[in-house]
């Protein structure tokens, strides 16, 4: 097994968008033939052993959270068509959101193949004996041209707090958006991402194999995380007593807050996570993975009944104190 | 053309919301700057795609899902595999502005016709034969050059029979 760089990168992320032949895409497609596609894939999702949810009133609080947790999304929850989510461990798939089907799945660490096999087995499952829209020159037919080709999206969350904060991951970004990457902030957030997360994905799709893409991305990330680690480690060597206060009270603080806005948990996860990859603090990657998404605004908002901020901030210190107990 | 000059091509599209419903307008960028003076209720979007001149008529239609060039191009949207197609007057600069002069080279579904996936394996082939050729594996390359002109006969074949 390769490395996957478990210190820096958070996950890896692989979605692959088809269209059935033979019908418009979901913003053309009408209510009626939207459930006919759900009614279509979702015994075969049965079969496949993944979960089935239908979506035709919109619980829009729910879809909000699920959309941070990139199981939806933000036009998945605009949607006012019959749609379909399917999820199972590690893999979920969006029917009728912008193309009929969205097949996403995340492993831990930089493992962009293991992704990318699970998409493709999933892809073979639920589509194997269908007829896919494809064209010969712009490969598979996608709503957006930006999409067409390989209709293949690969994304590797990294860790990148000293990066960030050294200002050179502007330059960084400028570099990688030559070879095709786009390197943004967590969430789709700008250049300054919060908590010190970025998300490295490739823009083209099309004139590229799948091979080249998930190598192009995994190198880019290799070298993000080459650089992070030096200066890392060069922080480390100047400035060892300071480096060791902040990601201890970092480890404090959300072991023992009582109200948490969410800012501030990002911002305390992002030390405590450099902490322990520094071995200044003893932590998990896994659990500190999960309450990156667990904090997220609208994921503690649809877990709480009562809708103040202060009510919310109580629930998220629940969340994350019971989580690092 | 502009929709209110009529003399200057359409370089914006403006969204106009008039006791809740949406009309468009493509305007040129001085009839857009006009509009932007005299109109509160407006939304200034830049065109997704700009106008050919020659498209004076605005009609085009897909046959196959009804989407119009005028949705096309406030979309940015394909609304269904025929309109890239119908629409490849819009689609393809914005295609190669995006990715590049280029075609699909990655992977094909089960269910594309024989003759895709035939060219694709014979792409393919072509490729291995020239490697093995570099890396001197002639039994290798023999196998795999039978393998192609079978394969290159079988597709003049249906270039004869079309």
């Amino acid at each position: 097994m390769t490395e996957t760089y478990r210190d820096i990168a958070v996950e890896s992320r692989v979605r692959l968008s088809r269209n059935l032949g033979n019908y418009p895409f979901p913003a053309r497609l009408g209510a009626k033939r939207a459930e006919e596609i759900v009614e279509k894939l979702k015994s075969k999702a049965e079969n496949a052993g993944l979960a089935v949810r239908v979506f035709r009133d919109q619980d829009k609080d729910e879809l909000r959270a699920l959309a941070e947790e990139e199981i939806g999304s933000a036009d998945f929850t605009a949607s006012k068509l019959p749609r379909a989510l399917f999820t199972g461990e590690n893999v979920s798939v969006m029917v009728n959101e912008n193309d009929h089907v969205r097949i996403q799945t995340v492993s831990a660490g930089l493992s962009l193949e293991e992704s990318y096999e699970k998409a493709k087995e999933m892809d073979e499952k639920l589509l194997g004996d269908e007829t896919i829209a494809f064209d010969e020159r712009l490969g598979y037919v996608t709503s957006s041209p930006t999409g067409l080709g390989t209709a293949l999206r690969a994304s590797v969350t990294l860790h990148l707090p000293a990066l960030g904060e050294s200002g050179r991951i502007d330059r960084v970004m400028l570099d990688a958006d030559r070879l095709g990457v786009t390197i943004r902030g967590f969430l789709g957030e700008g250049s300054s991402a919060v908590g010190g997360l970025y998300t490295v994905t490739n823009r083209t799709t099309l004139g590229v194999s799948e091979e080249e893409i998930l190598k192009r991305i995994g190198e880019v990330a290799e070298k993000l995380i080459e650089k992070e680690r030096e200066l890392r480690a060069k922080g480390l060597a100047q400035n060892e007593i300071r480096l060791t206060d902040r990601v201890r009270r970092a480890a404090a603080i959300l072991k023992n807050a009582y109200v948490i806005g969410y800012n501030e948990a990002m911002l305390l996860l992002s030390d405590y996570r450099m902490g322990v990859s520094l071995g200044l603090v003893e932590g998990d990657y896994a659990k500190m993975n999960d309450l990156i998404r667990a904090v997220q605004p609208a994921v503690v908002w649809n877990g709480c009944e009562d809708k103040s901020e202060l009510a919310r901030d109580r629930r998220r210190a629940e969340i994350v104190t019971a989580a690092l107990a | 053309m502009c929709d209110k000059c009529g003399k200057r091509p359409a370089t914006t599209i403006i969204r106009k919301n008039i006791n809740g419903k949406y009309s468009e307008y493509a305007l040129c960028s001085e009839c857009a700057a006009e509009e932007q003076i005299f109109s509160d209720f407006r939304e200034l979007v830049p065109a997704f795609f700009s106008l050919p001149e020659w498209e004076s008529s605005r009609e085009t239609v897909c046959p196959f899902c009804g989407a119009t060039a005028r949705e096309v191009r406030r979309t940015g949207r394909a609304g269904c595999a025929e309109c890239y197609k119908t629409f490849d007057y819009l689609f393809d600069p914005y295609i190669a502005r995006i990715h590049g002069d280029v075609n699909h080279a990655g992977t094909i579904p089960v269910s594309a016709s024989e003759e895709i996936t035939r060219r694709k394996k014979i792409r393919e082939l072509r490729e291995k034969l020239k490697e093995a050729v570099e890396k001197e594996e002639y039994e290798n390359a023999a196998t795999m050059r039978d393998e192609l002109r079978s394969l290159e006969k079988l597709e003049n074949g249906t270039k004869e029979d079309a």
